[in-house]
Parts: C-alpha cells; sequence; structure tokens
C-alpha cells in the first residue's frame, strides 16, 4: 500500500504533466475560440477545411505517412531481430550513433543521399546500366525513412527485449528457430514494432521540410502556408485538426499495443544462449538492413566531415558557435532531467488499466501531434504576463516549452519500462525500505534506471536539435546552436554548418557515451542484487 | 548486508550532478548590468550582427538580438511579435522586407517614431506617421546561368517564365508563399491586378516551371548549372558571383512601359510599449544612419541603397535601373489575398 504522501505526489506530479504538456494546446483553443466569437474566423475559413485542394493533400501526406511507418516497421523488425540474438558491442554503438543522427537538420539528409545516389547513378551509367531513380515522392519517402529509421529501430529493439526468455528457451526445443521467431518472437515483440510504426506515421504526417526540399507538398505545409497567410495561431490550429484527427486513431491502434504490453509484460534477461540458426534468405535481409543501418549511421557524417572544409575552418565554425553550443547543452539537459518525475507519473497513469487510462493517453497522444510552431504560440499565451516574466523572456521557457514538446514521448517510453520493473523486487523493497523516498532512490530508481535514461537521452537530444517551438520562445539574446545552423544554412555557408552539425552530433554521441558507461555500470551492480531476491 | 545497499545509487548522484551543471552552465549564459535593448531581425545574421555589435561597442548599450530563420518561413519572429502584443518584450522590429512589417502596424504592434536619422530617406520609403522606415533596399532579378545562356539568348523579362524556348524543367523560382517571392507576388497582384497575376502564376503552375524551397536554392540550381535561369534576390545573386559561378544579373523588364525591376527595402520599426523604449530609439536612429547603408551595401546585404552612400555595392557595376513603381502599402494589402490565391495554385 502506498503512503498517503507518495499519492498526493503523484496526485502533483500528474496535474504538473497535463498542464506542463497541454497547456498550449489548450491556450490555443482559447485562442480559437475567442476568434470564433470576435468572427475573425468565419464559416468561409470552416468550410475551406473541407475543400478538394486539402483532401489531396491529406491523402499525399497519409500515403507518404503510412508509407514511412512501414518502411520503418519492416526495417526495424529485420534489424532488431538481427541485433536481438547477440549482445554484441557493435550492436550498442550502432544504436547510439542511430540516435545521433536524430538531431541532424533534414536538410543535410537530404543532401547526404542525393549526392550518395548522384554517384550510384553515376557508376550505374559508366556500367551501361539504367539509373536508379530518387527525388520527388519516391526521395521524400526514402529519406524520411531514412531519417527516422533510429527512432523504428531503438523501439523495435526494445519490443524484442521483452520477448520472455523463458518462452523463447521452451520454443527452442519444440520448433525451429525461424518458427520460433514467427510464432513467438514476433507476436511478443508486435506491440512496440507497431508503436514504432506509430511514431514514424505521426513524425512523418508533421513533417513538411523533406518532401518541400524535394518539391512535394504536404498537408503539414499547408498548415504553414495558411499560418503565414493569416497570422491566426487559432486558425492554423483548426486547420491542423484533421491532421490530427485523422493521426490519432492511427497512432492509438497503433500504441494500444504498447498499453496491453505495458500490462502484461514480464521482466526479461538475455535471449539466444545458442546462436540460431537463421534460413539463408533471413540472414541475407538481416545483413543487407543492418548495411542500411550502417549507412544511415555514417553516411551523413562522412558527408559533414567533407564538407566542413580544413581543421581551420571547423575550428572556426566551433569557436564562433561556443556559447550557443554552451546553452544548447545547458538546456536540453535540464529538459531532459525535469521531464522525469512528470513523464514517470505520466508513464504509471499509462500503464495502470484504470478509468482514467484512455483520457491519459488522449492527452499525450494530442500533445504530441501539436505542430511545434503552435507549441512555441501557445507557450506564449501560457507564460507570457507581467507575473512570469522570471520564467517568460529568460531560459526557464526554452526548457519548459522542450518538456511541452518532448514529455509525452518520454512518458510513452516509460509506460513499457514502468511494467517491466520485477514485482518481486518492488515487494521486497516496501519490505525493507526505512521510508518511500529510501525505497524509491534504492530500488525503485535503479530498477527504471535504463528507461529514465533513455527518456532523458531521447528528450535531450531531440531537445538540442528543436527549431520551430524554439524560435518562438527564444530569450532576447540567446540562440541554440541548431537555430545558428540554419542562419547558416541560409547564408548558404556549408562549412559553417556542416562544423556545427558535426559538433552537435559529437556532444550528443559524448552524452550517449556516458549513458552507455552508466548503463553498462548499472546492469552489472543490478545483477547482484537480483540473484540474492530471487 | 541489507541486499538493496548492494545497488550502488551511481544515479541519483550522477543525475543530480548533471542537474546542477546544466543549471550553472544556463546561468552563466546571462548579464544584466548594462542598459540593454531587444531587437527582432528578419534579417540574416551574417550580416545584422556585425552591424549590431558596431551599437554595441559605440554606444554601451547591451543588444539582445533574436534572429529568424528561413526555416520557419517568415511566420516566427512576426507571429511571436504578434502573440506577444499584450506584454512586448522586444524594443526594435528589423525586417528584410516591408510587407510584414505593415502587417505589424495593421494590428497596433508597432509605434510611431519619426528617426531624426531618416529625414533625407525617399518619402515612398517611409510610413507617414511614422510607424516604420525603410533602408538598404535588395532588387528582384533574374539570375542566368552564363554557360548555359549565350548573349541573346537570354530572358528580359519575369514573363519570360513562360517563354516556351527555355524548358519549364531548368527554370525556376522560390514558391511565392513565403519570404521576398511572396512580397514580389503581392506586388504583382497590387500592380497588375488580382486576375492578370493570377493568371500569370497560374500560367507557371500549368507550364510545370520548378519550385523550389528559398531564393539561394534558386542560386544554388543555377549556380550548378542545372538551371539556365531562376528569379531570386541580388544578395543571393551577390554570393554566387562572388564565389566565381558562371552566372549574370539580368534587371528584368527594363523596356519603355514595362514594369521595372522591383525593390525591395529593409524596414525597422519601434514596437510599442517595448521594455527599453529610449534605448530603442537610439537603435532605431543607428540603423537609419547613413554610415550603416553604406556598411550593409559593403557587407552584400544591400544593393540598392536609399541614399547616396559612399560605396559602390558589391557585384553590380550599373545600378541605373528602371524600378517598379508601387505604393508599399498597397503591396502589403495584396500579400493576403495573394498567399491564399497562390496556395491553390502551388500546394496541390
Amino acid at each position: 500500500m502506498e503512503s498517503k504522501s507518495t499519492k498526493a505526489l503523484k496526485q502533483i506530479l500528474l496535474a504538473g504533466y497535463a498542464f506542463l504538456v497541454s497547456g498550449p494546446l489548450l491556450a490555443l483553443f482559447w485562442n480559437l475560440a475567442g476568434a470564433i466569437f470576435e468572427h475573425t474566423i468565419s464559416y468561409a475559413d470552416l468550410l475551406a477545411l473541407f475543400s478538394a485542394r486539402k483532401l489531396i493533400l491529406l491523402l499525399n501526406s497519409l500515403a507518404l505517412a503510412g508509407s514511412v511507418a512501414i518502411t520503418g516497421m519492416v526495417l526495424g523488425v529485420i534489424a532488431a531481430s538481427a541485433l536481438w540474438v547477440k549482445d554484441f558491442r557493435l550492436a550498442r554503438i550502432l544504436r547510439w550513433l542511430l540516435l545521433a543522427t536524430v538531431v541532424l537538420p533534414p536538410y543535410l539528409h537530404v543532401l547526404t543521399w542525393t549526392s550518395l545516389f548522384d554517384r550510384i547513378n553515376l557508376f550505374l551509367a559508366a556500367q551501361d546500366m539504367p539509373e536508379l531513380p530518387f527525388g520527388g515522392w519516391l526521395g521524400s519517402w526514402w529519406v524520411q525513412s531514412i531519417a527516422f529509421l533510429p527512432i523504428a529501430v531503438l523501439v523495435s529493439q526494445a519490443g524484442f527485449d521483452l520477448v520472455g526468455k523463458e518462452l523463447v528457451e521452451a520454443a527452442r526445443l519444440q520448433r525451429p528457430d525461424p518458427a520460433v521467431l514467427k510464432k513467438i518472437a514476433l507476436p511478443l515483440a508486435a506491440p512496440l514494432v507497431l508503436a514504432a510504426g506509430g511514431l514514424l506515421f505521426l513524425l512523418s504526417l508533421m513533417d513538411y521540410s523533406i518532401p518541400y526540399i524535394f518539391g512535394k507538398n504536404v498537408y503539414a505545409l499547408d498548415i504553414f502556408a495558411d499560418f503565414s497567410a493569416h497570422n491566426q495561431p487559432g486558425l492554423a490550429l483548426l486547420n491542423a485538426l484533421p491532421l490530427a484527427l485523422i493521426a490519432l486513431p492511427v497512432v492509438l491502434l497503433t500504441l494500444g499495443g504498447i498499453r496491453t504490453l505495458a500490462i502484461s509484460a514480464q521482466r526479461a534477461d538475455r535471449q539466444w544462449a545458442v546462436s540460431p540458426r537463421w534460413p539463408g534468405w533471413l540472414r541475407g535481409t538481416q545483413i543487407i538492413v543492418v548495411l542500411i543501418l550502417v549507412i544511415a549511421a555514417l553516411a551523413p557524417l562522412v558527408t559533414l566531415i567533407r564538407m566542413s572544409g580544413s581543421p581551420g575552418d571547423l575550428a572556426n565554425s566551433l569557436a564562433n558557435g561556443s556559447q550557443e553550443s554552451l546553452y544548447t547543452l545547458s538546456t536540453a539537459l535540464l529538459a531532459g532531467l525535469i521531464c522525469l518525475p512528470f513523464a514517470l507519473a505520466a508513464a504509471q497513469a499509462l500503464a495502470n488499466a484504470g478509468r482514467a487510462n484512455p483520457f491519459w493517453w488522449l492527452l499525450t497522444l494530442s500533445c504530441l501531434a501539436l505542430p511545434p510552431a503552435l507549441v512555441g504560440i501557445g507557450q506564449i499565451a501560457l507564460w507570457n504576463h507581467p507575473l512570469l516574466q522570471g520564467v517568460y523572456g529568460h531560459t526557464p521557457i526554452v526548457i519548459l516549452t522542450d518538456i511541452a514538446r518532448f514529455t509525452p514521448l518520454a512518458a510513452v517510453l516509460l509506460a513499457s519500462q514502468e511494467r517491466r520493473s520485477d514485482p518481486l523486487l518492488r515487494d521486497a523493497a516496501r519490505l525493507f525500505q526505512k521510508n518511500p523516498a529510501h525505497g524509491w532512490l534504492r530500488v525503485r530508481l535503479p530498477l527504471l534506471g535504463s528507461g529514465l535514461l533513455a527518456a532523458a537521452s531521447i528528450v535531450t537530444v531531440l531537445s538540442a536539435g528543436e527549431l520551430a517551438a524554439t524560435l518562438i520562445v527564444i530569450p532576447p539574446g540567446q540562440a541554440t546552436l541548431t537555430l545558428r545552423i540554419y542562419n547558416f544554412l541560409h547564408y548558404g555557408s556549408p562549412e559553417a554548418v556542416a562544423g556545427l552539425s558535426l559538433f552537435l552530433v559529437l556532444v550528443v554521441l559524448l552524452g550517449s557515451l556516458i549513458t552507455l558507461t552508466l548503463f553498462e555500470k548499472r546492469s552489472s551492480l543490478l545483477r547482484i542484487p537480483v540473484k540474492i531476491l530471487k | 548486508m541489507h541486499p538493496t545497499r548492494l545497488i550502488n545509487p551511481l544515479y541519483s548522484k550522477t543525475l543530480l550532478l548533471l542537474f546542477f551543471a546544466a543549471i550553472l552552465l544556463a546561468a552563466c549564459s546571462t548579464n544584466k548590468t548594462q542598459p540593454q535593448v531587444v531587437i527582432y531581425a528578419s534579417v540574416d545574421q551574417v550580416y545584422a550582427e556585425p552591424v549590431l555589435k558596431h551599437f554595441e561597442a559605440q554606444t554601451g548599450i547591451k543588444v539582445l538580438p533574436i534572429y529568424d530563420v528561413e526555416a520557419a518561413k517568415t511566420t516566427g519572429l512576426v507571429n511571436r511579435l504578434l502573440a506577444e502584443a499584450d506584454h512586448p518584450q522586444a524594443d526594435v522590429y528589423w525586417s528584410g522586407e516591408f510587407a510584414q512589417t505593415i502587417l505589424l502596424k495593421q494590428n497596433n504592434i508597432l509605434a510611431a517614431y519619426q528617426s531624426p536619422d531618416a529625414q533625407d530617406i525617399p518619402a515612398n520609403f517611409k510610413d507617414p506617421q511614422g510607424f516604420w522606415t525603410g533602408f538598404g533596399g535588395r532588387a528582384r532579378i533574374l539570375l542566368i546561368n552564363s554557360d548555359q545562356l549565350k548573349p541573346g539568348e537570354e530572358p528580359a523579362s519575369i514573363f519570360d517564365l513562360l517563354d516556351s524556348r527555355y524548358p519549364a524543367d531548368r527554370i525556376g523560382m522560390a514558391y511565392p508563399l513565403f519570404g521576398t517571392m511572396a512580397t514580389h507576388a503581392a506586388a504583382l497582384y497590387a500592380q497588375s491586378g488580382p486576375e492578370e497575376a493570377h493568371a500569370f502564376f497560374q500560367s507557371l503552375a500549368d507550364r510545370g516551371i520548378q519550385i523550389v524551397d528559398g531564393n539561394s536554392v534558386v542560386k544554388d540550381r543555377v549556380a550548378a548549372g542545372d538551371w539556365l535561369f531562376g528569379l531570386t534576390d541580388t544578395d543571393d545573386a551577390c554570393q554566387a558571383i562572388q564565389r566565381g559561378a558562371p552566372v549574370r544579373v539580368i534587371f528584368p523588364d527594363q523596356g519603355p512601359g514595362e514594369l521595372g525591376t522591383l525593390i525591395v527595402p529593409n524596414t525597422v520599426a519601434l514596437i510599442a510599449a517595448g521594455p527599453n523604449p529610449q534605448q530603442g530609439r537610439a537603435l532605431v536612429d543607428y540603423l537609419l544612419n547613413l554610415d550603416v547603408e553604406d556598411q550593409l551595401v559593403q557587407s552584400g546585404w544591400s544593393q540598392f541603397p536609399l541614399r547616396p552612400v559612399k560605396s559602390s555595392p558589391q557585384c553590380y557595376a550599373d545600378l541605373n535601373i528602371q524600378t517598379m513603381q508601387v505604393d508599399l502599402e498597397q503591396v502589403y494589402l495584396q500579400t493576403e489575398t495573394a498567399k491564399e490565391d497562390l496556395s491553390e495554385v502551388f500546394l496541390r
């Protein structure tokens, strides 16, 4: 039984979560209500939401997002199945390398893959072979799939990690390995694989930058164009609603898997004591997909190194961006750490099968589906008040905005981790603890440690790369590294863009390395009490 | 030994350490002892930053800037100013064009201020009530790849984008929904009337000319020889020229009775009820000083100063051209119509 103070603390954190992540959305709805009341939004504006043109854009967006999600799931499953069977170092390095590429501006992914395909086509042309088509929708699909692939692989890997050792070992006695993969592992990992698909679907639906560079129009660009023409946040929210109304059921359907899993999952240890025997076609496919992953992780880095010019140019870029680097690092890190208690409280609400559970899922996913620029505008409405000038206009607003944008993601990740922690250890902690805080610090926190670190890392990485909402709320006189990169991007200074991007990736890699080291230490320390308690 | 004691509380210590380190880092980046002024600048940081640093050095007033980025498609800072209307954070707004500044005036975001340094700026580049002032203009031009188009083959008008001599997949412009291309479109709506302008853009869309992500991409495509020519700004063109790309600039529509070339001035305005009005006025005065206009010409940001300056514009020898005679307020009034209209044409 939980004490009253623990319950109260949880309720406060849960209320804090609701306020921090849904505050901007509520502020925008307030703006929309005001605009309708004052007739600045007319019936014609409402009718325009249902025009044939918008419908076609919506269908384009859905087709692109669907194909990106399916590609991500297929590649994610194959890669995760290849990396799952062995706990080899390359797999872990690749995992963090992929995570580091998440912070790169979409432009750099486009540049990398366009130049790679150009080279391949030059080679093919020299051999009198037909060229590979690249560009338009095909280019948009491929680059988005690759840009979001790290998320698909990481979440799918988490799915495979959840498959119980006992089930796998028992099945291997009865059936050949491919059948175990098909009948046991895949169905058990499916909820998180589907969740990866849902997240990719959402990310693709919200992104206009990659299709825009390839000259293709999607619904998210129309929201932006409309916002640019009318400058009315309420109207922009109204424009975003059809996208959200279609996205939410799809994402709820896929993320529904996490709920089932979160409620039923067992603790998992290492699997595959004896290496599996895969059929040749599967092994071949796995090798190809892992190669794609390696290229996806290394190609942008190679492009950046080539673009960054001489070591002198690189040093110059880094020196010029040092202040922004410090600022980015500190705000992103604070966002990654501060969001944890709120995300954990929300994760418990998401994982519990209570009556309020659908409400928390709806709230979490609605906030994830809000266009970033609108989050920024909502934050201004929420925080720009004379009494809150210590927050707005200063660094806290940047941290709060990162928290508003990415805590829902951390909550979703922690929801699965929450029920994975061994109930035996939790019960033991309740028996032996001097007080709830003691039990929390000594048992619950270390048990949730890997999930907390993963959530903090992802929020930190995404915060470091955030642009659209940060621009709206950044305090005067400050800039993040991403803002500076985008400034140089427009000016057409590839050396500076490459130098700063490389630095951003290195910072993320360094952070990942520290996280990985902590994780390794914790895992080895955790095994001892686990054995004693069992 | 108590079993749970074997778990090293490494996490809690590390997390606490990281937390305080991050707070320390964030705290180190603030200093509020000097008088200060806040400026929102929708101007490329590489051009605006040296000007603002010079102001700091000259006056001792600390400048706290926020720069827009092109990826925000000009919606960033203007929407921020609109959202902050009740409690403004900025003192000064400096834009690379004028339509967004006039939009801010219409929404009561700006304060009237007639700077003594703006007396010699032509009246058609100033708001009659002093809500904004223009300076340091740029022009909308055709950038030609000189390896691909020989003299005599070159286009002379923006309407040559419809000429079948030039393959549609080798000419282009930026989306007319954002940035100076949107301003150019609104100017055509104001000058030729909405029907005629709509028909022109519809013909461009039907013809299938290339539409890309921003003026700098237009420059890159022409410089690389992928395109024969494209519509862009003089500052972007100047970058290509300075890098030695095989490009040439054509000022469009110079014949008798033709439209002329659109000049897009920078604009500066004081924000109503900004936190530092005195310093704000000082910065507006500084930006409108002839020396700054000269500095912007030297840096390559402006090619059409609105007043005679000492320096010659980089990249351009003869700037004695016929300019488009269009009222800036009229252009602003067409902006929303043009954007709505062109969304229908180009976002399909």
